[in-house]
């Protein structure tokens, strides 16, 4: 399966002969997507043709399927998923018809305000990332001129596929836009916790125990056998972990993430857990031939090296929830 | 109880620097894929491509805790009075009577029972979902291959063990006489059960041993299968267990002196000593399997995975450069 990754500066490919070709290949397909995209957006009757929405549609199975060959199958499978009207909506949009940008105003322009203001700390910040969105899904005046085929920014229309809701096509443009902003500026933005966000540093009149010359080395040791635990664990476990260590997303948001009920998530949380840990004694007992009392030294400085207290956070999370 | 607490208190303090150390050499998927992941709109396939490259991209993780939070906060912002139509209300009604009926029909998997029914079944082990495409989860396969050998070895120990049981008889004879010597009798015999017991591991297997060479000709390193390493110091008329189970099968081994010896082999196991006595385990570029390893000191090495790729370290495991094919 080609994923072709790509990011809203991808060029699209502009409607020709491949395009064409397309929609007379699948022609009822096409029809009947657009009746059903016509039936769920009324609005836009008379305003997106068949034609116009079968390149929209041309274009996504070229993102989707890059350079494979999809059996005619497979084709109707994956435009059957696509969320037809948005896409309707889209092209309308960036075609630049009235009636259509109405509709948007009306229905999926709050959502991108509401969205933005959510993540910015300040309204003003929030409506400036809409604003440039919103200017930007607009284009240029020169993309609807007559005749022609002119360089330059095009509609960020252009870029929806229809592979999910029009609304959460523009909520991921702002966050991948908040983050990238987040880490371009290095601002500490409270996305985890731990030793990252709200960084202390540990303070040395608390440390009790005496100075070991191998601390660092246990600590090393540790550290390593961890990460050879983690490398263990499957993709969702680890996500999981990421999501709610280093993301510090609560239980219920990684479950509407993961589509797992919260405590379904807690208990998944506490089985990986108690999983490393064992991989880490396992580790350091048979490598590196520690005995008990080294690996509860091992403990002692780990719990010494970080004076967060992630367990004190989860306990308080769970009995909030 | 106690040291199980504290242990898991310190494995959650170093999860964030492990976590966050994770880099993805993949491209991040583009807003529309990660909108259509959310969405819930992609194929079971392309949702599990997705997931690799989320488990280790901080970049997208933190695009997908921000799309998770907003929506939430856009909820209200969809038209309301939707809500108050009873018309709205009826498809509704009647999913809920579809989904009620499959429900009692055919029970789901034991992670999507309520919470008031988890404490009873907490300590259970959880089946698997019945739409599972993939096989067991590596921890798991690892733990089943370990309980496995741990069987065998309970079965065949005994004969190991009793003979430990008369070098210990002897010993506490000794004890009365010369302390001394009673402990270090100990100690062979404890020796001799390790020895004893990493031999029947070995015999169980049909796999050929890999010998590590060292410039000291009387010096050398074996690798037993599983993932057992032994040292030898007169030239192989005696083995010394050293590492009993590296949790994974060795494949290749260099030692660039008679102390110091890297050992290498599946997902991206490196082991390596540096005094000839103590191991320890070096993070690896990818965790991909490793079929071979070029050690010049304790600080550099080559590595080569079984694609061909080569890593190259010199500070001895901490930062990995990709050499050029």
């Amino acid at each position: 399966m080609n994923q072709k990754r790509g990011t809203p500066n991808e060029k699209p490919a502009i409607g020709g002969p491949d395009h064409t070709a397309f929609v007379s290949r699948h022609r009822s397909l096409v029809d009947r997507l657009h009746a059903r995209a016509i039936a769920a957006r009324p609005g836009l009757a008379g305003r997106v043709s068949a034609d116009v929405l079968g390149e929209a549609l041309s274009r996504s199975v070229a993102h989707r399927f890059g350079d494979e060959t999809p059996t005619p199958a497979e084709v109707a499978s994956y435009l059957e998923s696509l969320h037809v009207g948005d896409l309707a909506l889209a092209c309308a949009c960036a075609e630049g018809h009235e009636a259509a940008w109405e509709q948007f105003i009306t229905e999926v322009r709050p959502t991108l305000y509401a969205a933005a203001r959510a993540l910015a700390r300040h309204d003003d910040t929030g409506r400036e990332l809409a604003d440039s969105i919103y200017a930007e899904l607009y284009g240029l005046e020169t993309d609807r001129a007559p005749g022609g085929i002119r360089r330059g920014r095009r509609s960020l229309f252009r870029y929806f596929h229809g592979r999910s809701k029009l609304t959460t096509w523009l909520r991921a443009i702002l966050a991948q836009r908040h983050v990238d902003a987040v880490r371009a500026g290095r601002r500490f933005e409270p996305l985890g916790t731990g030793d990252g966000g709200g960084r202390r540093v540990p303070d040395p009149s608390s440390t009790p125990s005496e100075p070991d010359p191998d601390r660092a080395r246990y600590l090393s040791l540790m550290q390593a056998a961890l990460t050879a635990a983690l490398n263990q664990l499957d993709d969702r476990d680890r996500m999981r972990l990421s999501c709610y260590y280093i993301q510090a997303m609560t239980l219920a948001e990684i479950g509407r993430l993961l589509g797992e009920h919260e405590a379904t998530v807690s208990r998944k949380l506490d089985r990986i857990r108690r999983r490393l840990r064992e991989a880490v004694e396992r580790e350091l007992t048979e490598v590196s031939r520690f005995t008990a009392d080294e690996i509860r030294l091992c403990y002692q400085y780990a719990l010494e090296d970080l004076p967060f207290d992630l367990k004190e956070q989860l306990e308080g999370e769970v009995q909030s929830s | 109880m106690e040291d199980r607490r504290q242990g898991d208190t310190a494995i959650e303090k170093l999860l964030a620097r492990s976590l966050r150390d994770a880099v993805s050499t993949d491209a991040c998927p583009d807003p529309g894929l990660v909108a259509a992941y959310c969405d819930r709109s992609l194929s079971d396939a392309e949702a599990a491509h997705l997931e690799s490259h989320f488990a280790s991209c901080t970049r997208c993780q933190a695009q997908l805790a921000v799309l998770v939070r907003s929506e939430s906060a856009v909820s209200g912002a969809a038209a309301p009075t939707r809500l108050l139509s009873w018309r709205w209300l009826a498809p509704l009604a009647a999913a809920a009577v579809v989904a009620l009926a499959v429900w009692v029909i055919e029970p789901g998997p034991l992670d999507e029972q309520a919470p008031a029914e988890r404490a009873e079944t907490a300590e259970a082990p959880a089946a698997p979902p019945p739409t599972a495409t993939s096989p067991a989860t590596p921890v798991e396969d690892e733990t089943r291959r370990e309980l496995s050998t741990m069987e065998q070895v309970a079965e065949m120990a005994p004969s190991a063990l009793g003979a430990a049981e008369k070098a210990a008889d002897t010993s506490i004879v000794d004890e009365q006489t010369s302390p001394e010597r009673a402990a270090a009798a100990r100690d062979q015999a404890a020796l001799r059960e390790r020895t004893a017991v990493a031999a029947l591991r070995a015999d169980a297997a049909d796999t050929p041993t890999l010998t590590i060479p060292t410039p000291v000709p009387s010096t050398m390193w074996r690798v037993r299968p599983p993932g057992a390493i032994e040292r030898s110091v007169d030239a192989g008329a005696t083995w010394h267990l050293q590492v009993p189970d590296a949790g994974a099968e060795l494949l290749a081994g260099s030692a660039p002196t008679d102390t110091i010896c890297w050992v290498v082999g599946r997902a991206g196991t490196i082991l390596r000593t540096e005094d000839g006595q103590l191991w320890n385990r070096i993070a690896a570029p990818a965790s991909v399997d490793l079929t071979a390893v070029e050690a010049v000191d304790g600080r550099s090495a080559t590595v080569t995975a079984a694609s061909g790729i080569r890593h190259q370290t010199t500070d001895g495991g901490q930062t990995w450069t990709r050499m050029q094919s």
